[in-house]
């Protein structure tokens, strides 16, 4: 017998804290757990190799889903997985970054096109998540910091695989599309794992343990709001 | 079976004809049969008798007479560099062997310099990393690296794509190479990877000493340089790529005579690992008569001072090859031995191909 299936619309919603995330190059809207002053101009991520999970721990892996989430642009925050199998999902599994595969295969396309100024030229290798902005130094004057993470395999890696409970059971139906929305918090890359002092650590862009423990930060950003079915 | 033989004979009669009729038509008609571009015979991808197989076999990037012809035009293509004024072939020139000639450093727009010497391009198929730091991992994503490079070409992928798209002649050669007149990154990069992996060198005086071809005797001096290289400088300048693809601190002093720079080589990809510094990728001995300066940042103009740095001139700095420890000896007579010898890996062939040079 074939198997039917459906989809799922997810909607990516980026907040710093309880606020929605607004892009500003004036001012500093935001403070984080440093108690730094600061403003985002760029925030983007990656999201790939989305799986659905079911309560008996079976996994549906979205095949080629490599989302590239800009803030900046309000059509990559709504995606679609199709082609899921029907039935009742209580997890989603998806991996924040590019798979070390897509990292090593020569030039990509779509989402993974180098174009979209997420991967290092020189080294090779996407940038995971980057978050830029602008924050108020203790002279209060005005610096920007630019954080982007990247490193695809060996002890710097800051790839994570992460597992997001559902807030209610997601149920897939035949030829149906229902939505979930998944949140991450922009503050949660500032603390966690380490402390940012951004005072101190406001450039990051190469491989090593900054990227790596800001990554083990922002693994913690993610987390599902709601699931609707259809 | 006679029969069957005629009749092999009598179709091939008939094609020759039918050729003659064809021919006969261009005089008349100039263009209205196109006649076969002699740059573009024989686009196909060999691995040379006795090599190892590539790291890069156009697996993913299926070679085509169109798609070579693409990439030729890109890397020749000034409109990569972001005031249209240098292509790939500006500082890896064919008759260069593809490094540029008489260069230590290569300009890039408007001048600027950066710190390291234009590599020759040959054999890439068989590289499993790019560039002096071996930073980039992939033929296809390795001309990212100089079009974005602010000392080098300093463009967008965006910009190369718009432009690209912009101009019919591209779109139409995007389309009889992809299908489509859409121009994308991926397409650019897989086309320019077409023209670079076709840059296959084996046909040094040396290569054809090792098929048993004629044109291919080496002298008693060369024989006997050859021994001596097998013996003190082929553990790192491995045949038949006469480069074992490895990073290494081959002892330059860390300060050259040309600049105050000190060049970390891999340390600037991997700076949190001070075991990587001051090592750079061995280079290939192919083809150095078209290739000078040498090493990283092209100190040395000539092979002599090159040897003299192996024989004397090693110095001990961190991380340096266990097997320079002590340096290479040389006597004089082995050095004369390896110059003729390396003289025979020069592959005339090759920087005259016709299929590799800048369309006109």
């Amino acid at each position: 017998m074939e198997q039917t299936k459906g989809s799922v619309a997810f909607k990516f919603e980026n907040y710093v804290g309880n606020q929605p995330l607004a892009l500003s190059t004036e001012g500093y809207n935001y403070r984080n757990e440093n108690a730094d002053s600061f403003s985002v101009t760029v925030y983007k991520y990656y999201v790939s190799n989305v799986r659905f999970v079911k309560a008996d721990g079976t996994e549906h892996l979205s095949s080629e889903s490599y989302f590239l989430i800009d803030e900046s642009l309000p059509s990559s925050l709504s995606r679609v997985a199709a082609g899921i199998p029907t039935g009742t999902y209580t997890s989603i599994k998806m991996l924040l970054g590019v798979d070390s595969l897509r990292n090593v295969s020569g030039a990509q396309s779509g989402d993974l096109d180098p174009l979209h100024g997420m991967f290092w030229s020189w080294s090779t290798g996407y940038i995971m998540a980057k978050v830029e902005g602008n924050f108020k130094k203790t002279d209060n004057n005005n610096a920007s910091f630019s954080l982007h993470l990247g490193g695809f395999t060996g002890k710097f890696r800051v790839v994570h695989d992460v597992e997001l409970t559902l807030p209610q059971q997601l149920v897939v139906a035949q030829n149906k599309t229902s939505k979930v929305s998944l949140s991450s918090d922009v503050l949660k890359w500032f603390y966690g794992f380490v402390t940012v002092n951004l005072q101190a650590m406001n450039q990051v862009g190469s491989e090593g343990n900054d990227a790596r423990e800001l990554s083990l930060n922002f693994k913690n950003a993610f987390s599902v709001t709601s699931v609707s079915n259809e | 079976m006679k029969f069957y033989n005629q009749g092999i004979t009598y179709i091939a009669m008939l094609t020759l004809s039918i050729a003659t009729i064809i021919s006969g038509c261009k005089k008349d008609k100039p263009g209205a049969v196109e006649e076969e571009d002699p740059t573009l015979k024989n686009i196909t991808f060999n691995v040379p008798q006795g090599w190892p197989a590539p790291v890069y076999n156009f697996e993913s990037n299926p070679l085509t007479k169109e798609g070579f012809k693409l990439g030729r035009k890109l890397f020749f293509e000034v409109q990569l560099s972001k005031d249209n004024s240098i292509s790939c072939g500006s500082c890896h020139q064919p008759f260069a062997a593809f490094a540029q000639l008489d260069h230590n450093i290569s300009h890039g727009v408007k001048e600027r310099i950066g710190t390291r010497n234009s590599p020759s391009l040959f054999n890439l198929n068989w590289h499993s990393s790019f560039f002096w730091d071996g930073g980039v991992n992939h033929i296809e994503v390795q001309p990212l690296a100089p079009i974005t490079n602010p000392v080098e070409m300093d463009e967008t992928i965006a910009n190369v794509v718009a432009k690209l798209q912009s101009d019919e002649g591209y779109r139409t050669m995007f389309k009889d190479a992809f299908g489509t007149e859409e121009v994308n990154s991926q397409r650019v990069f897989k086309a320019l990877a077409q023209f670079m992996g076709m840059l296959v060198s084996d046909n040094a005086r040396y290569d054809k000493y090792v098929r048993n071809e004629t044109g291919g005797s080496l002298s008693q001096q060369e024989l006997s340089g050859l021994t001596t290289f097998k013996n003190k400088c082929a553990s790192c300048h491995t045949e038949p790529f006469f480069s074992d693809f490895s990073l290494r601190n081959n002892g330059l002093p860390l300060v050259n005579n040309t600049s105050n720079i000190i060049d970390l080589g891999r340390g600037i990809i991997e700076p949190f690992d001070s075991s990587s510094y001051y090592k750079f990728k061995v280079p290939s001995l192919r083809n150095l008569k078209y290739t000078a300066p040498y090493m990283h940042d092209g100190r040395f103009t000539t092979i002599d001072q090159v040897l003299n740095h192996y024989s004397s001139g090693v110095q001990q700095t961190p991380n340096l090859d266990p097997s320079l420890t002590f340096g290479i000896v040389l006597s004089n007579q082995e050095k004369e031995d390896i110059k003729a010898f390396l003289n025979t890996l020069n592959d005339e062939e090759f920087v005259k191909d016709v299929r590799f040079q800048e369309p006109r």
